[in-house]
């Protein structure tokens, strides 16, 4: 029952064609609040990538080994969100544990990426989408690195856009819309590079 | 304010529980509205194929359409004024999986017309294939393979998804037509 | 009462969420195509926010400081099941259009925000009205953006077609423009905030 789309073609469309930020709106709030540096927008971005993978592969069993069978649908929201909070959870517990240096530096993001609409946001549409196994996995994997990669082009661009001297009230949250504003319209160029079969 | 480990245990399990249970409530009142909703709408896309309009659909669909098992598919049979037939069919789009309904003449050498009751395109481009100006096209059609030319236009901006439109009903004028029982 | 009224009338404009404090912006971007589903997200909203932290303010004493985020994350949900369960039984066809936008105002940091921000440590009455009009100053933004929007790029204001004759602006259906026109009112009120406390100060 799940679409006869190519793995790939999710993947390469999650970060171009359908980019979470520039073309679904989503992850935006932390999108806007992390990315006056790169650095630590680079770290953000990878943190969410991670957490993407991890959560969404474990919503898509549990939709289907335990929502589905069970008729739970109207309570999957719950559901979902309380499992992204665990995994978060747990997550950040053994990354302090066992990878002390990662932890130093995506560590710090874990708990804001739980209320990251992002993340509920791809669990959503990888089930109103039907997607199996192989293709929620691609499609996250894509969505992280498509997220990640908008996150540290606003960073970059604001890093350079620092020096320069913005008409009052444009600075801010303004100028980072119009900048992401011109990303979203390159991107929409990205339609139509590849056949869907 | 420290509460206990007992107290917090507590307090979450009577929290979930109170909580799911009426949303359970909630649902199993909500459902049959819910269904019967899914049904009308379900009607109201078939009629809209054979390009009927009228005042009261669900009277119009209990007296005039059927149910009918064309053996590869299980699709609607019109009578009356109009004879004719309604066949579900379903494809990949560019995102997910495109149903609806394809409404065919007696002689299944026309479309009458074709309309969408799921996708998931991109909205306001690829989504577009649900306004009657793109569904139009394919009133009175005849069925054979199609192409896109000034006679048929795709939407502009939402390429791949017209495309998996055509490829979707040329499918099934390849796979499926050539199966279908009509009696 | 008077307090009230101030708190309600700061959420729609000193301290509007969308404007001001840049909350809420992933829905606020995405259903702003048409006037009507910025209609039915922004009621849904105010509806979610005001009742989740009317229900986490009663329960203020109630809950373990250890798991404050999860019972409000708890509240929340609820109630947007319940605001889903609703549309998709009264108003299937904006169900559909809303799609996984009616889940995604859990996330919807306004509502969060609001919960730790206000009700956590203000009496219920005051918190219901406080989390309704931040999620009324959320829909008027919302209902200005998606005028913009659906007015040039479909002609229509909430799916009434106004019969003018004009090329249709595609653009403004699509993504980018979200982001453009949001800039812009974003830039608009910060400017005049900028403006009115130099006003303040040189006075």
């Amino acid at each position: 029952m799940a679409p006869n789309i190519s793995p790939l073609v999710i993947f390469i469309a999650s970060i171009f064609t359908s980019n979470m930020v520039l073309a679904n709106f989503l992850g935006m709030c932390s999108y806007l609040a992390i990315s006056s540096e790169y650095k630590t927008a680079s770290g953000l971005g990878k943190a969410v990538t991670l957490v993407l993978i991890i959560t969404n592969v474990a919503n898509w069993a549990i939709y289907h080994y335990v929502i589905e069978p069970l008729g739970l649908e109207y309570l999957q929201y719950i559901i979902f969100i309380m499992v992204i909070a665990a995994i978060v959870q747990i997550l950040e517990l053994f990354m302090d544990r066992y990878m002390p240096d990662l932890h130093a530096n995506l560590g710090v993001f874990l708990p804001l990426i739980t209320v990251n609409c992002a993340i509920l946001g791809a669990t959503l549409f990888q089930v109103i989408r039907n997607y199996s196994f192989l293709q929620t996995l691609l499609f996250n994997l894509g969505s992280g690195i498509g997220w990640w990669m908008a996150i540290i082009m606003l960073a970059a661009i604001r890093e350079k856009m620092g020096k320069a001297k913005l008409p009052p009230g444009l600075a801010g949250p303004g100028i980072a819309f119009l900048i992401t504003g011109i990303m979203a319209l390159a991107f929409v160029g990205f339609s139509g590079i590849f056949p869907v079969q | 304010m420290d509460k206990s480990y007992t107290y917090t245990l507590i307090f979450m399990v009577l929290v979930s529980m109170i909580l799911t249970s009426i949303l359970a409530v909630s649902n199993a009142a909500f459902l049959p509205t819910i269904n019967a909703n899914a049904w009308k709408a379900e009607q109201e896309a078939i009629l809209d194929a054979f390009g009927i309009t009228v005042d009261n659909p669900e009277d119009f669909f209990e007296k005039n359409v059927k149910e009918k098992d064309f053996g590869v598919v299980k699709g609607f049979e019109l009578t009356g004024d109009l004879e004719a037939y309604a066949l579900p069919f379903e494809g990949a789009g560019l995102w997910g999986t495109i149903r609806g309904y394809l409404a065919l003449d007696k002689d299944l050498d026309e479309i009458l017309g074709i309309t969408f009751t799921d996708q998931s395109e991109t909205p306001g481009l690829g989504g577009r294939i649900e306004e009657p100006q793109f569904r139009d096209q394919f009133r009175q059609v005849v069925f054979k393979p199609l192409k896109y030319d000034s006679e048929l236009q795709a939407i502009t901006g939402a390429t791949q998804t017209s495309n998996s439109v055509l490829r979707i009903i040329n499918n099934f004028y390849d796979q499926v037509l050539p199966k279908l029982e009509v009696n | 009462m008077a307090d009230l009224k101030v708190v309600a009338r700061n959420q729609i404009t000193k301290e509007n969420q969308v404007l001001r404090q840049i909350l809420g912006i992933c829905s606020s971007l995405a259903v702003t195509n048409l006037m009507m589903n910025s209609l039915v997200m922004g009621l849904g909203v105010a509806f979610v926010t005001g009742l989740s932290s009317f229900t986490i303010s009663l329960l203020n004493k109630l809950i373990p400081q250890r798991i404050r985020m999860l019972i409000q994350t708890f509240v929340i949900a609820f109630y947007v099941i319940l605001v889903n369960l609703f549309l998709q039984a009264y108003m299937p066809d904006i169900s559909k259009q809303l799609g996984p936008y009616v889940g995604l105002i859990i996330t919807n940091c306004i509502i969060m925000g609001r919960a730790e921000a206000f009700a956590a440590q203000n009496p219920p009455l005051p918190a219901l009205v406080d989390g309704f009009f931040s999620g009324i100053g959320y829909l008027l933004v919302l209902l200005v953006i998606s005028f913009i929007r659906e007015f040039l790029g479909f002609g229509t204001l909430f799916g009434i077609d106004l019969g003018l004759n004009f090329t249709r602006w595609t653009l403004m259906v699509m993504p980018p423009a979200a982001f453009f026109v949001i800039a812009i009112l974003i830039w608009f009120t910060s400017a005049r905030t900028i403006k009115a406390e130099q006003k303040e100060r040189s006075s």
